[in-house]
């Protein structure tokens, strides 16, 4: 008989290749990882959902013959002119700086072509998105980069972030690869070097400090405009129900899957929720203020396709903002350009130190070579595509829930494949009537 | 010259009739009573126009002004002229937390003492404070001129871009470490108006400056005048320049 039999080598659940390779790179550079996007770990998500659609004890609308809208109006409370969007389906805020200027343009074009708005970012505002976007909504951060009253007026919304799903608690970052001479200009910053930004609003504390600001913006826009509130998924019942009692006419609320243009790997997997556990608590404060409906809910993070999109609609959500599908559709991470990844030493899916400013795609980037590969026009109708794709299948399931609208989809719509699911989004359990916390339907 | 009451006429009115002033206007001055600690009173405007307030104000007055000059004859609650972008904003007292914060542009005087975080992400505007700052103060400043006539408290120009910081008097000694080591480019001007000279020695000290590793602006904002000090002994002759930097 041959040597004794060994067993087959075994490789640690806990440390497996990838935590290895972590360390090995920590030990060797001294520096914690950077990089862009939204966690990368599995979290329950929409997902774990599923439809029940209808049958004997409920009746579909006919397909493509029978109305589903999915319009919406965002920021009734108090603004003079709210927003009507034809679908329920944003563009998430992103800097120029972060992304190209030829990124902005796209994101606009494909935005504007279906109705719908898209968001500034931490870095001003600039000629080329508020031409091609006909709904912009103006972000006011933490850092101000390129905040002036002239932006201000011409922005359709104001969106206040105290914080991303990607790194609640944490600032913005632009390397100095970015920092490109316009880049510097918008900021105030000298070229080349890295910013990073505050993590707390210069000039307000807290909630009452907050409401005064809130009261400043509407004076100086004249009472016309929503003031939306961005806030990553952290205390989503008391976040939210202080950003009502500020003032807010709109809140968002972003998982951790949201991206970001760049932080640290440890802050964007292990801090904050995955959106599906933030919607329910979020929706709880406002029902609970009488606010639900009437101060609207945008949800992000990790939104992919029309099911995601029904599904965040059932649970209570007015509309869905998404950032880094919406990359995906100009061109991110397209496999076309895989021998491009594989010279920065990663691969088609799983490029993302964005921060380097070398992205192939010509999106995350300030290098005028690069980002010339990407073309606005082209990239518009690649984005207005995916949102009438993502339209369409919304529909789809509504329609076959019974719904005249998207937005009459319900809890009572979904069942969870998993307890975890179940729990969050506070549905049963497939097949069963048990909703984990809770003895009965919501 | 339009008379305002406050305590008659809402805030909502004022600010509405002020933004829609042109800039060809022949209501230039507009003086405001009984302002009672209201917040954002006078703010958004943009034109050339002066707003004089008698009586101390709330949060964010004069807030993202453009242009137009606002004068309180009182103090000034949180955010005085917060992202003032051109024009002069007066305090006749003390000011609160986070006067001027993110100021691009204009001037900010100050007769009395700021509190925290005076000229926080300050982004070009000039702030001239008659007395103390306190802590946090010119907190992450990009760019622009803070000048204080008294004290700095803790931390002042932590993580600091490209600001210049002036202070007669001392500077609380707990600043980040980082900050502390930059502040040894400090020195001792024989000083007669302290601002003009002080920025232009400070500039020709930077630009030789082993330090900062850090080129210098292209511009530096020089609007401060010698009007807008008056009121204090130009003769003293000790002044200390702290321009901090970061790595």
């Amino acid at each position: 008989m041959d040597a004794t039999p060994r067993t087959t080598p075994r490789k640690s659940a806990t440390f497996d290749d990838y935590s290895l390779s972590e360390i090995r790179r920590a030990a060797a550079s001294g520096i914690y990882d950077i990089r862009g996007g939204g966690a990368k770990r599995k979290v329950p998500h929409f997902d774990d959902l599923l439809f029940l659609g209808a049958s004997i004890s409920r009746y579909p609308l006919e397909g493509y013959r029978e109305k589903c809208a999915t319009d919406v109006w965002l920021g009734t409370r108090y603004a003079q002119k709210p927003i009507h969007l034809k679908i329920p389906i944003t563009i998430a805020g992103m800097s120029f700086g972060s992304l190209s200027a030829q990124a902005k343009e796209a994101l606009g074009r494909g935005a504007s072509k279906m109705g719908t708005s898209t968001t500034t970012g931490d870095g001003g505002m600039t000629e080329e998105e508020r031409g091609h976007s006909s709904i912009l909504v103006y972000q006011l951060l933490p850092s101000r980069y390129g905040m002036n009253p002239d932006d201000l007026r011409r922005a359709d919304a104001i969106e206040i972030v105290i914080g991303q799903g990607a790194k609640p608690g944490g600032g913005g970052m632009l390397l100095g690869q970015k920092i490109s001479d316009r880049v510097a200009e918008m900021r105030t910053l000298p070229k080349g070097i890295d910013q990073r930004s505050a993590c707390r609003h210069p000039d307000w504390t807290g909630p009452d400090d907050l409401e005064i600001k809130i009261q400043e913006l509407r004076e100086i826009t004249d009472w016309q405009k929503p003031i939306y509130i961005k806030v990553g998924g952290s205390r989503p019942y008391y976040d939210v129900a202080l950003a009502i009692k500020s003032g807010a006419t709109v809140v968002v609320l972003d998982g951790m899957q949201g991206g970001t243009a760049a932080t640290q790997e440890v802050f964007i997997e292990h801090v904050g929720l995955p959106i599906l556990g933030a919607i329910r608590p979020a929706v709880q404060a406002l029902q609970d203020l009488g606010m639900h409906r009437k101060v609207q809910l945008i949800v992000s993070g990790g939104i992919r396709n029309g099911a995601d999109v029904a599904k965040a609609l059932a649970l209570g959500a007015d509309a869905v903002s998404i950032g880094t599908a919406a990359l995906v559709a100009l061109g991110d991470n397209d496999p076309a350009l895989e021998e491009h990844y594989q010279k920065l030493g990663t691969t088609a899916g799983a490029y993302d130190d964005w921060h380097e400013g070398q992205d192939p795609s010509g999106i995350n980037t300030q290098n005028p070579e690069l980002s010339a590969r990407l073309d606005p026009q082209l990239g518009g109708r690649r984005l207005a595509n995916y949102l009438a794709v993502m339209t369409l299948e919304a529909q789809t399931i509504a329609r076959a829930a019974a719904r005249a609208t998207v937005h009459n989809l319900e809890p009572e719509d979904l069942v969870a494949l998993t307890v975890e699911a179940a729990a969050m989004a506070k549905v049963p359990l497939a097949g069963t009537d048990w909703i984990p916390g809770s003895k009965t339907y919501e | 010259m339009p008379d305002i009451d406050l305590s008659v006429t809402p805030l909502r009115e004022l600010n509405a009739a002020l933004h829609q002033l042109t800039p060809e206007t022949n209501e230039r001055h507009w003086v405001i009573e009984h302002p009672a600690g209201g917040h954002a009173i006078a703010a958004g405007l943009n034109v050339p126009v002066t707003v004089e307030i008698n009586g101390s104000v709330g949060y964010y007055c004069a807030g993202m002004n453009k242009l137009a000059t606002v004068l309180v004859h009182g103090s000034a609650g949180v955010g005085v002229a917060e992202n003032m972008m051109s024009g002069f904003v007066h305090v006749s007292g003390d000011a609160s937390q986070a006067a001027g914060a993110r100021g691009a542009g204009g001037l900010l005087r100050i007769d009395g003492n700021a509190s925290s975080r005076c000229g926080i992400s300050m982004k070009g505007i000039d702030i001239v404070v008659q007395g103390s700052v306190g802590h946090m103060s010119a907190f992450m400043a990009q760019s622009g001129n803070l000048v204080v006539f008294g004290d700095a408290g803790d931390s002042l120009g932590d993580s600091i871009y490209e600001a210049r910081l002036f202070v007669r008097g001392s500077v609380k000694a707990s600043a980040p470490i980082a900050s502390r080591r930059r502040c040894a480019t400090s020195i001792r001007l024989p000083c007669t108006t302290c601002s003009l000279v002080g920025a232009s020695t400070a500039r020709s000290i930077l630009a030789s400056s082993s330090d900062t590793g850090r080129p210098a602006r292209s511009t530096l904002s020089t609007s401060i005048t010698q009007e807008s000090i008056d009121g204090r002994d130009a003769e003293d002759d000790a002044t200390q320049v702290c321009d901090v930097r970061r790595l």
